[in-house]
């Protein structure tokens, strides 16, 4: 049965990131969602989204099906279409023709479904404080991503609504069941109830990936194609990746400082997680388990051996000058300064296809210094759920259940509109129009892998047809954390972590810039954060871990 | 008058140095904005631009409407707001600077009190757009916080006990005048220096005002004024250093935040009205409207 | 009775004060009793009202930490340093541009003063940082290097900043007191200048005899709000303008921005909706006694 969902999946094939995949590539079933709106072949497809045959066997399916079905027919009949309002941060908020893309949405869900729906896009820096005043004030939020809000906020505020009330996730999100798998939706089972719907993307990175331009490897004639041609090994490796270590970085960074005298070699990065396999629980680094961990016994991360190797070689590399001496306050996205030529390469934990994300760069060759790792949070840090105010959850819940698994909502929602916003080539692959780049269309959202399910979308024509299937085989070839799936809730040590933040705010850039010897400055850190309440801390999330495991 | 010289050598003197304090930092500012983007990266901010470009105009302009809409929309809030602010404003003051009056004391209590004391933002939230329906109007931005900040009521009340004698107030009523006359024809021209004052910081405050437009007019970014233009695209930014996301999740965000050089022409474009309203207001603050010339 | 009477005869003068007396119903009184949420255990469910009440949970973050002593003085020193020299240096200003004789320079001098209050601390951080940046900011680049010095990591080093900060906030708000002063300074009869002059008085005893002391009410008005708001800090300033820089923490962490830091991720609203009650509640005890203070010794000026 799952495999059943997964070849379904690489059939209708996606991308991460800025995503997108082609609904026709070869695919089975749901091929009938890539047809146009409107028509008998939508809304059978719609009908076979909201009730597929499902593996889970209980003598309630039946019935759910036609339930499913049933709701939507009713609806129709009736010709009262509920609206449903699905929430969501993207970095710049809505785009130009975002109205015109929700009014093509909603159109199409009414035809499908028999639900209008809204779309509520809101910027980065204003999501979790649109949500919050938008439960507060009682507004309508139906369906909505718990990024930045928090899962565990969201259920300890009573944002998120219990999916399994009268049997709503059974009865009509069967879609999602065989999309996402149970085994992935248990993961956001919290007290027993589930309030969350992991939304589909990768559940692994790999840790510790230094980005290379080539064209800065060619001059130091560094010969990455025989590296990567003869890389021999067991362990599962990407596209374009090198398995590295310290003594190779350390060679290729010194001949790059040589032939590059003004400009700085390495752009460093303040993220733990991306730098060390570390798993860190609940989103905090206070109390963490390494891919390496044998049993489920919290570590104190800044005591531990992986993280402080780390540390004394980009010590060792700001003290070569290899890192801009205005690291520390200069606010400008690595992005950025790669792209202008100010740094060489940059680190960040890496997925499929990325290394050719920086197109204005030429392609990039990714030294991993770490491997593939999933940490606890892998598939559930940023689930979806529906608001607790809703005041139809059935068709709160099959409109998400359409967003899993119909591949032309999930097409309009990321990439707009076919003929406008993008063209599909001769493969089937996604290109802007003629004459257009895809960077100048109109609608964009950017964010396709914060929505449920960027799997069923289009692949962007520069990327591999077949991208959706390293996705895949990155999953399953990673490390699992001990503690996949546990969901910490620090609301009882609130305190603590307050003054634990501040405690590694303090000490965050300087250590992990390398500006600081970490030899001497980490016992200092630590003592602050025990005297900020680490040990407390820890203790409270071993517990809650503990009871976990006893649980499963 | 040996001294007196002294005195304005040490006004101009200090003056001087304070304006070019002021002026090198904008003189950054503004040459930024005029410098290529990749340059500036590069070498970092100059008081004169290395490199010369236009860029940042050209995108901003080009951009189109929405930069010209929202400097519309701050001129016409920013004009509106202050006059409303100022109606309400005023008497109010005046009122609580009237000696002798019974609620005198709680009322300027009542005003004091909300200096101190706010439900803060989830409470005026549910207050404006349940019960007043604001979210997503122009009202909005006119209406929250902005109208009257209790300090500028109170330095009012200070300026009409202080400067309008209440011999004058008398001296009117007892010629037959009503209390809303002395208020207008005695009072309001008397306090014309710290009306305009006042008038200049209220209408600071709309132009420079952003969270408003963030808050409420979420589906309604066509509203948005200049300054929640820029501060919505610093707060992404900010937002981004300080949850650094994967590299390629951020790129394409990135590649759509304007870059440095376009927020300082945004900055610079957000400070030019000053330089426009100041002199229109800095009529009325003029020494010379005062007691004497009344009555005289 | 005779209260309601007077107050009846007082009526018209109300009527006056009506529209901004509603105003400030609806926008302050209003969402006041908001203020319950820092008592409460949130749940959207519930409602503000209906949710769970928590005691005093929600503060206990402000004071159960080795850091309160150091946020608590960095709030009350910087602001006590601010409300000193912005009120010492607004009111020089303001006395000598009004004295100035040559009115079109002063109106560009007040005019050109007030332009800093107009910048937001996002684009005065970068501003800042222009002058400090180690490899190509003005001050390392066009002074410390030229003079064989080695160029400073300013943004490293704590011991510049309390001055910095002072400079910076100087910087941005001495203009706008400095207008404040001078309308109350234009209110001033000319003909005490009038009598003053035919009695010798030189430039010095005028300002001292005759401006500062009408200032006074205004001066004291704006020092007792400013102490009323001593345990809030001026966000921008402190996380914004050192760029949230770590090393830096010792001498720019204040309430706003430990708060600020400690509740990014965590989303929870009650224990800012604490944070601000805590500080509004400090400021009106400290308000409080500060005017019965002034009531006792200057009743006059007192604020009520």
């Amino acid at each position: 049965m799952k495999k059943r969902v997964i070849s379904t999946m690489l059939a209708a094939a996606m991308v991460l990131g800025l995503a997108a995949c082609g609904g026709d590539a070869g695919n089975g079933g749901d091929a009938a969602g890539s047809g146009n709106a409107g028509t008998g072949d939508a809304d059978s497809a719609g009908a076979e989204a909201a009730g597929t045959e499902s593996g889970g066997g209980t003598a309630n399916d039946g019935a759910g099906e036609d339930l499913a079905a049933a709701a939507i027919r009713e609806r129709k009949e009736s010709g009262e279409y509920p609206t449903i309002t699905v929430a969501f941060m993207s970095f710049t908020g809505p785009s130009d023709g975002a109205e015109r893309v929700n009014e093509r949405i909603s159109a199409y869900t009414e035809e499908t479904y028999g639900i209008r729906t809204e779309i509520l896009n809101y910027d980065l820096g204003n999501y979790q404080q649109q949500l919050q005043l938008a439960f507060a004030s009682g507004e309508q939020v139906d369906l909505f991503s718990t990024l930045r809000i928090g899962y565990s906020n969201s259920i300890n505020s009573d944002y998120a609504y219990d999916l399994e009330e009268n049997d709503l996730l059974q009865t009509y999100g069967q879609g999602i069941i065989e999309t996402v798998g149970q085994e992935n939706i248990e993961t956001c089972r919290v007290n027993g109830k589930l309030y969350g719907i992991p939304n589909m993307k990768e559940f692994a990175n790999g840790i510790g990936g230094i980005f290379i331009p080539k064209q800065y490897l060619d001059t130091i004639g560094y010969d990455y194609e025989g590296v990567l041609a003869s890389q021999k090994t067991d362990r599962f490796v990407l596209e374009d990746t090198i398995l590295a270590d310290y003594d190779l970085i350390d060679d290729i960074f010194a001949q790059l400082h040589e032939a590059y005298p003004d400009k700085y070699v390495f752009g460093p990065q303040k993220s733990v997680p991306h730098v060390c396999e570390v798993d860190a629980i609940g989103n905090d680094n206070f109390g963490v388990l390494f891919s390496d961990s044998t049993d489920l016994t919290l570590e104190n991360m800044f005591e531990n051996e992986h993280w402080l190797e780390y540390l004394r070689h980009v010590y060792q590399w700001n003290q070569k000058g290899y890192i801009s001496p205005d690291a520390l306050t200069d606010t400008t996205d690595m992005n950025t300064k790669v792209s202008a030529g100010e740094v060489l390469t940059y680190l960040s934990n890496t997925k499929p296809e990325q290394a050719k994300s920086h197109p204005e760069l030429g392609e990039m060759v990714i030294f991993l210094l770490g491997d593939y790792f999933s940490s606890s949070n892998g598939v559930n840090n940023m689930p979806w759920a529906i608001g607790s105010g809703c005041e139809d959850p059935v068709a709160a819940m099959q409109l998400l259940n359409a967003f899993y698994t119909d591949p032309e909502l999930e097409n309009l929602l990321c990439w707009g509109e076919e003929g406008v916003d993008y063209v599909l080539d001769e493969n089937g692959m996604l290109t802007a129009p003629e004459g257009m780049e895809l960077a100048d269309v109109e609608y964009k959202l950017g964010v396709a892998w914060e929505m449920p399910n960027q799997f069923l979308t289009h692949i962007r024509s520069d990327f591999s047809a077949d991208v959706w299937e390293q996705y895949d085989a990155m999953n399953t070839a990673a490390k699992k954390s001990l503690a996949a799936g546990f969901i910490f809730d620090n609301s009882s040590v609130q305190n603590e972590y307050i003054a634990l933040t501040n405690v590694w705010d303090e000490y965050s850039s300087q250590l992990m810039f390398g500006f600081v010897d970490p030899d001497e400055k980490t016992p200092e850190l630590v003592e602050k954060l025990k005297a900020a309440g680490l040990d407390t801390y820890m203790a409270e999330k071993q517990r809650q871990l503990d009871e976990w495991a006893a649980s499963r | 008058m040996e001294r007196d010289k002294k005195l304005q050598v040490l006004a101009h003197g200090m003056a001087l140095i304070f304006t070019v304090c002021v002026l090198l930092p904008l003189l950054i500012l503004i040459s930024s904005s005029f410098t290529d983007d990749k340059v500036l990266l590069r070498e970092g901010y100059n008081i004169f631009p290395r490199a010369f470009s236009l860029d940042a105009y050209t995108y901003l302009f080009d951009a189109g409407s929405s930069i010209l809409r929202s400097y519309g929309i701050s001129i016409l809030l920013m004009v509106l707001g202050t006059t409303i602010s100022l109606l309400i404003t005023t008497p109010l003051a005046y009122v609580i600077s009237r000696p002798r009056l019974t609620l005198r004391g709680p009322l300027t209590f009542m005003v004091f009190f909300t200096m101190l004391f706010h439900g803060g933002l989830v409470p005026t939230y549910v207050n404006y757009v349940n019960v007043f329906h604001l979210k997503n109007t122009f009202w909005a931005l006119l209406i929250p916080n902005l109208l009257m900040p209790a300090i500028y009521v109170l330095l009012m009340k200070n300026y009409f006990q202080a400067s309008v004698p209440n011999e004058l107030l008398e001296a009117a009523s007892i010629d037959g005048a009503g209390e809303f006359r002395c208020f207008l024809s005695v009072a309001v021209p008397l306090a014309k220096p710290i009306i305009a004052t006042v008038a200049l910081f209220v209408g600071m405050g709309y132009w420079n005002d952003w969270q408003n437009g963030y808050i409420y007019l979420s589906k309604r970014t066509d509203l948005y004024s200049i300054q929640t233009l820029l501060n919505a695209m610093m707060r992404n930014i900010q937002f981004l250093s300080e949850n650094q996301m994967d590299m390629s999740s951020s790129a394409q965000a990135i590649s759509e935040i304007p870059s440095t050089s376009v927020r300082m022409a945004i900055a610079f474009l957000g400070i030019l009205p000053i330089l426009v309203i100041y002199p229109l207001v800095q009529k009325n603050i003029v020494k010379g409207i005062t007691l004497g010339a009344v009555k005289g | 009775m005779k209260k309601r009477s007077k107050i009846r005869r007082e009526l018209p003068i109300y009527l006056m004060a009506l529209p901004g007396v509603i105003y400030l119903i609806i926008n302050n009184y209003m969402p006041l009793p908001g203020l319950v949420l820092a008592f409460k255990q949130y749940s959207a469910k519930r409602g503000i009202w209906g949710s769970a009440w928590a005691g005093l949970d929600n503060f206990k973050y402000l004071f159960a930490t080795q850091d309160a002593w150091v946020i608590t003085r960095n709030t009350v020193l910087y602001n006590a340093v601010f409300i000193l020299l912005n009120t010492a240096l607004g009111i020089t200003y303001a006395i000598l541009l009004s004295s100035m004789k040559a009115k079109k320079a002063g109106n560009f001098y007040r005019g050109v003063m007030l332009l800093p209050y107009m910048i937001s601390s996002v684009i005065l951080s970068y501003l800042v940082y222009a002058f400090l940046g180690v490899e190509s900011g003005l001050i390392n680049k066009m002074i410390i290097e030229p003079l064989g010095g080695e160029a400073i990591s300013w943004y490293a080093e704590q011991k510049y900043w309390p001055f910095i900060l002072v400079i910076v906030n100087c910087w941005k708000s001495v203009g706008y007191q400095m207008v404040i002063y001078y309308s109350s300074i234009t209110g001033i009869d000319d003909s005490y200048y009038e009598a003053a002059i035919v009695d010798g008085a030189t430039s010095w005893q005028q300002i001292t005899k005759i401006t500062l002391p009408l200032l006074k009410p205004t001066i004291t008005m704006l020092v007792l709000l400013s102490v009323g708001r001593i345990f809030n800090s001026d966000f921008g300033l402190f996380y914004q303008v050192p760029m949230n820089s770590g090393a830096l923490f010792p001498v720019t962490n204040t309430i706003d921005t430990y708060v600020y830091r400690g509740l990014i991720e965590l989303g929870t609203i009650t224990k800012s909706a604490a944070a601000g009650f805590f500080q509004s509640l400090v400021g009106f005890v400290l308000i409080l006694s500060a005017n019965s203070l002034v009531r006792r010794f200057d009743r006059e000026n007192a604020l009520f």
